[in-house]
Order: structure tokens, then C-alpha cells, then sequence
């Protein structure tokens, strides 16, 4: 499993610092500035996931390699870009498709000249989780040999405009579970992954769920009843149980009501013995629908790297959540850990991971 | 489908085309672009509540569910998984709200609107509306989305232990047809179509108005493959069947495809529902409306812009 993360902000979670792009191999196309400057990176992304691979390339021409990637609205930063384009430059219809949500992959498939299933999953905040579940099924089911997974997110104008408009934006940053918490800090990230079946000393998804809580298109149901559900479903489905997780990634938006459901689930499951909880999103910012992949990567990087992160932003207890994230970097220890995606559209997806 | 693997049946199909019009009363061919008339009054009709500024892409999509799930003699179980479908995403809201906050407007999207404008909204509609609590996934291939929904929904029956699983397709093509020309190669000359199909697969052949008899993709550059598939279902169950062909498909395969299938009908998803990604899952939906005492076979052939070919193939029973 390989990964990569041009995310902004910075990470700060003791990684070495990401290699410089290497020179690529991906011809300059016509395309306008803000489609090139998004392909470009997605390619140099997938490009550096090869490296870190070092398998056989030609395998990926083989139908059974497959490539998920998962977005909410990546088409959002085309998009304006296209608006930008109309009215400054070229009053006529443009030569290029771009946008819809399968943009990224066509882009992907086309490069690598990929022959087997290319799809992407669009489901709001927990899209790349999908993806990474998806690709998962289809290994286990042997549908697949190989899946190439990837998130991306790319901040837009409408993507911040409309997360302030919805007054979900805390201009301190994101504080996860803090009593003080008052919404997101937005980022953007492409992080691709290979997932491989029989890779006994590479980390494992072991197991997942994706369950939908039709409560509120926007907001969970209060008492985090689906967000258990999905959590018990994932235990479920990789064959463990609460006393079996020894670490939790929340998802830990930092919004008043969504972390107040996630403790109430996370109370309901795991009752007065939870494992340590992390939440990243003080780091690397709410990178919607990447954020499945880049924090899956993110924890395996600190796994691999001997420790759990602290939860930056997150300083006191909220006494009507009850949890308290880690405030300090700890050694790492083995055994499995369970991660929450939550999105809107009441999307909610729990991946059980053995790093 | 596959010799010694379960059979999959389909238990209702419905949907609705350009301008909400349901699947039954399309008449086709279609002559001119989808046309943003308002479909308020049709959900109305239907007594379904909605939330405020659902965007046209979510009304579409519950109003075609809205059909398929009527046909249903008793509803599904909560915990069937829900898969939809789109090739474009919410182009006119996406353009809507670009408006609203790219320069020379520049002012804060509006709230509401931009909530509503995920993706995923259409599903999670969907899924308020038939009481589902299930895996909700919605998926996007371009021009092949509805076939990838088709192979993935046929997966979650085999592996997942679901009963059934609801499977739909979504687009709204009603931006000025140069803003939607940007995102999809329809020629010029290629009236642009618009709808929701809604299937339901399932193992129960109790309940089955018919029965999903192939689901494949064949890679690009791939002829023999596409020879050999042809070959093999004209050989297995079809029988005459009707050939319903998607976009990209050339004349030539197309006569191909017609005499090694023995298809006694051809009919193309650009006629009859204008040129748009959907069209492959109207099609099939479609074939559900027709009132035949006889039953009847069809084969749906698709080709996405790489070359990738995607063959369904399935029988519609015929009615006492």
C-alpha cells in the first residue's frame, strides 16, 4: 500500500517530508489552466503510488486491475475554472470534457491505459471511504487482483462559500470533540493507494460498512444511532468486536452536532472501556471526500512510523460528549482500529483496518 | 448469468423521461432537448414531500423512483442497499451556484441550495422515500455508469446476503446545451435527453416480472471478445431478442451485433431518449413497461469513449 498526500495544510504528524514531484511522464494536453493544474497533480499523485508500488506495470493493463476513486466535489474546482474561462477568455464551447464526477478516473484510466472496472463513488465526506470499502469487496470477492484507490478533493470557491453559508466554518480551526469547537477548517488532498490481497506484511482493511441515516440531509440523527449501527456493522463484517479495536480514528468534523452524535455512538458501542481516539482533522483540515483515503494513509504513516498522532485542536473536554482525544503523541500498538467517515446525504461508511 | 451461480431476477423497473414523463407514455422518437419545465406539480401528483430547492437532478431522480417503487406489490425491506448511478452529476445546480459566487456576482452561496447539491442527495432522497436504511452508494462511469451499477448490484447479491438491492440511474441535461456540451460529447445535430430509471434485482423468482440474464464489460480493442460474447448469448437463452444499442456503437457493429443475435428489432437510446447517460437505463427500465402476453428477450450494447463495450442482456415476462 502506497500513498501520498499534497494536501494543504501541512502535515504535521512527524512524517518525513513528501519527496519533491518527480518529472512526469504525463504529456501537456490541451486543456485550460485550472483542468491542466488539476490533472497534473492527479497524475503526479498516481505516478509517485507506482513508485512507492514498485510492481509490474504492465499488470495494471490487465483486466484485473481495478481503479475507485472517490469524490465529492472535485468537479466544483473544474467548474469554476470553466466559469472563469467563459467569461474572460473564449465565448464558444470548449474541446474538452470535464466535471462530472468521473473526470478524475477517465483521466486516470486513459494515462495508465487501465482495462479493468473504473468507476468512482460520489458520496459526499465519506466518498474515498466507499472507495476504499468498494475495492476491498471486490479483492475479497476475487473479482480483482489489484485496485488502484484513490481520493481526491479539490477546494473550490462554491465549496467554501458554501460551507460558510451553512455557518459550519471555525475560523480558529478544527477542534474535534473540544468544548470550545465551533465547525470545519476545509482542506484538499489526492491520495492514492494499491490495495493487494495476500500481502501478509502490509497493513489490511479487515472489514467495513456503509449504512444511510435518511434522519437530515445535512445532520445526523442526535443520538448517533446509525453512526453505532454502521460501527457495529463494520465490527460485524471483519469478524471482531468492540474489545478487539485498539484504536478509534473518529471522524471528528469539529461541528457542534456531528461530534456530539459520533460520542453518542461511540458511547453506545464501545460503553465505559474506549480505546484511545484520534482525530486528524486539526491537522489536515475536513477534506471531504478525500478525507477516507488521506486519513486511512495518514494513520498507517504513523503506525508505520511507531506512534499515534495527538489531536490537534483539541484541548478541553466537552462534558456532553465525553470523549477526550489524544492530547499527546503515544507509542503506536498493534491490533486493529476502526475509522468513521461520516457525510451528508446521511452517508456513513466505518472501515476496520489491522495497520 | 454465469453457469452455476444463483439467478437474478428483476422485480419492478420504472422511471420517467424528459420532463418527468413516466417510462410508459414515452413515445419517442425524440426530436428536440430536454426542456427545464417545472416537475413540481408531477411530485406533488405523487404525494411526496420534498425538501426546498432540491435541484432538478433530485427531483428527477424521486420522481423515477417514485414509479418503480408504485409497481412493487409490497415495499422493500429497510435493509436493502440502494445503488445509483450518474454519468454527469448536478450540472445545472454546480453551474447555478458558480454563478452565485464566481465573480462578477461574488456574493455567499445560499445555504440550502448548496447542501442539496451533493451528488449523493438524489440517493439519500430516494432512500427517505422508500424507507431504506441500507448502503447507499452512488456511482458515476460516464457513458457506462448504469451497467457499472448493474455488475456492482448483481456483486452485493451474491456476496452481501441482501434479498435485493434498488438500483437506479439519474441525469438532468437542462443547461443551456452549451454548458452541458462542455461535459459530454453529444453532436450537435443529437437532441440531449434527461430521466430517472429504477430497478429492483433480486433472487426471488416468486416475485420476478423478469430475469437479468447478462451483465459484462469487454475492453477496448477487444473484437473477438465482443465476437465471442455475441456468439455465446445467441447460443445460450436469447431468443430473437430486441437490440437496443447505446452510444458509440457503430453501424457496423451494429449489424454485427443484429445477425449474430438473430434481433428481430433494433433501437437506439439516442432516438428515443435523446443522447445522455441514463438512456441505457431507461432502455431497460422501459422494456418493463410494455404490456405483452408473450415473453421477451433484449440485449443492451454500450460503449463508453475509451472502447470499453457493455453488454446487458435480460428477459421481460410476458403478462397473464
Amino acid at each position: 500500500m502506497g500513498s501520498t498526500c499534497p494536501a494543504r495544510p501541512a502535515l504535521d504528524l512527524g512524517y518525513p517530508e513528501n519527496p519533491p514531484p518527480r518529472a512526469s511522464a504525463f504529456p501537456p494536453r490541451a486543456m485550460p489552466p485550472g483542468e491542466q493544474a488539476s490533472a497534473q497533480r492527479l497524475i503526479e499523485v498516481v505516478e509517485q503510488l507506482l513508485a512507492d508500488w514498485q510492481g509490474d506495470i504492465d499488470l495494471l493493463r490487465d483486466p484485473r486491475t481495478a481503479l475507485v476513486v472517490g469524490t465529492g466535489g472535485f468537479l466544483y474546482a473544474s467548474g469554476a475554472e470553466l466559469y472563469w474561462r467563459s467569461r474572460r477568455s473564449s465565448p464558444a464551447p470548449y474541446p474538452f470534457r470535464v466535471c462530472g464526477p468521473h473526470w478524475g478516473a477517465t483521466l486516470v484510466a486513459q494515462h495508465l491505459q487501465l482495462t479493468g472496472p473504473v468507476f468512482t463513488l460520489s458520496t459526499s465526506c465519506s466518498s474515498s471511504a466507499n472507495a476504499l470499502l468498494m475495492a476491498h469487496e471486490m479483492l475479497g470477492n476475487g473479482e480483482v487482483d489489484r485496485a488502484i484507490v484513490i481520493g481526491a478533493e479539490e477546494l473550490s470557491t462554491i465549496t467554501l462559500s458554501g460551507f460558510a453559508s451553512l455557518m459550519l466554518l471555525d475560523d480558529e480551526g478544527c477542534r474535534p470533540f473540544d468544548r470550545d469547537r465551533a465547525g470545519l477548517r476545509l482542506g484538499e488532498a489526492l491520495t492514492a493507494l494499491m490495495l493487494e490481497p495476500d500481502r501478509p506484511d502490509a497493513p489490511r482493511i479487515t472489514g467495513g460498512a456503509n449504512l444511510c441515516d435518511t434522519h437530515h440531509m445535512t445532520s445526523a440523527t442526535p443520538d448517533g444511532q446509525v453512526m453505532a449501527a454502521v460501527m457495529g456493522a463494520a465490527l460485524v463484517n471483519a469478524r471482531c468486536a468492540a474489545p478487539d479495536i485498539q484504536l478509534i480514528k473518529a471522524h471528528g468534523t469539529g461541528s457542534v452536532d456531528s461530534d456530539r452524535a459520533e460520542s453518542c455512538a461511540l458511547h453506545a458501542l464501545f460503553g465505559s472501556t474506549l480505546p484511545p481516539i484520534v482525530g486528524l482533522k486539526g491537522h489536515l483540515g475536513h477534506t471531504l471526500g478525500a478525507c477516507g483515503t488521506l486519513e486511512v494513509a495518514a494513520m498507517l504513516g504513523c503506525h508505520a512510523a511507531g506512534f499515534i498522532p495527538h489531536s490537534a485542536g483539541f484541548s478541553t473536554i466537552d462534558e456532553e460528549c465525553g470523549i477526550e482525544p489524544t492530547r499527546r503523541v503515544q507509542p503506536s500498538r498493534p491490533g486493529r482500529q476502526l475509522f468513521n467517515f461520516f457525510g451528508f446525504g446521511g452517508n456513513y461508511t466505518a472501515l476496520v483496518m489491522e495497520p | 448469468m454465469t453457469e452455476g451461480t444463483p439467478r437474478i431476477f428483476i422485480r419492478a423497473a420504472g422511471g420517467v423521461g424528459a420532463q418527468g414523463t413516466p417510462l410508459a407514455h414515452l413515445a419517442g422518437p425524440v426530436d428536440r432537448d430536454a426542456e427545464p419545465l417545472p416537475l413540481r406539480t408531477l411530485i406533488q401528483a405523487l404525494d411526496i414531500t420534498l425538501p426546498r430547492l432540491m435541484s432538478r437532478f433530485a427531483q428527477l431522480a424521486v420522481l423515477g423512483a417514485a414509479h418503480c417503487l408504485k409497481a412493487l406489490a409490497t415495499p422493500l425491506a429497510p435493509q436493502t442497499p440502494l445503488l445509483l448511478a450518474t454519468g454527469l452529476g448536478d450540472i445545472a445546480r454546480t453551474n447555478a451556484l458558480s454563478d452565485e459566487v464566481m465573480p462578477p456576482s461574488g456574493e455567499m452561496a445560499s445555504p440550502a441550495a448548496f447542501a442539496a447539491s451533493g451528488n449523493n442527495l438524489p440517493a439519500f432522497l430516494v432512500a427517505q422515500l422508500a424507507g431504506l436504511s441500507s448502503r447507499n452508494l452512488t456511482l458515476s462511469r460516464a457513458d457506462l455508469s448504469v451497467e457499472q451499477v448493474m455488475v456492482r448490484a448483481i456483486a452485493d447479491l451474491r456476496t452481501s446476503g441482501a434479498g435485493a438491492v434498488l438500483c437506479g440511474s439519474v441525469d438532468e441535461t437542462t443547461a443551456p446545451r452549451e454548458r452541458y456540451l462542455h461535459r459530454y460529447p453529444a453532436a450537435e445535430h443529437r437532441p440531449i435527453g434527461e430521466g430517472s430509471a429504477w430497478w429492483v434485482l433480486t433472487h426471488d423468482a416468486k416475485v420476478a416480472a423478469g430475469e437479468l440474464l447478462h451483465a459484462s464489460f469487454i475492453p477496448a480493442r477487444d473484437a473477438a471478445g465482443v465476437d465471442a460474447l455475441a456468439r455465446e448469448l445467441a447460443s445460450t437463452s436469447l431468443d430473437a431478442p430486441a437490440l437496443w444499442l447505446g452510444s458509440g456503437v457503430t453501424s457496423g457493429e451494429a449489424d454485427v451485433w443484429q445477425a449474430r443475435l438473430g434481433a428481430t428489432q433494433v433501437a437506439a437510446d439516442d432516438l428515443h431518449f435523446g443522447r445522455f447517460p441514463t438512456a441505457a437505463g431507461l432502455a431497460f427500465a422501459r422494456s418493463f413497461t410494455v404490456m405483452d402476453t408473450e415473453s421477451r428477450d433484449y440485449v443492451h450494447v454500450n460503449r463508453e469513449t475509451s472502447g470499453t463495450m457493455a453488454v446487458l442482456a435480460w428477459k421481460v415476462y410476458g403478462i397473464d
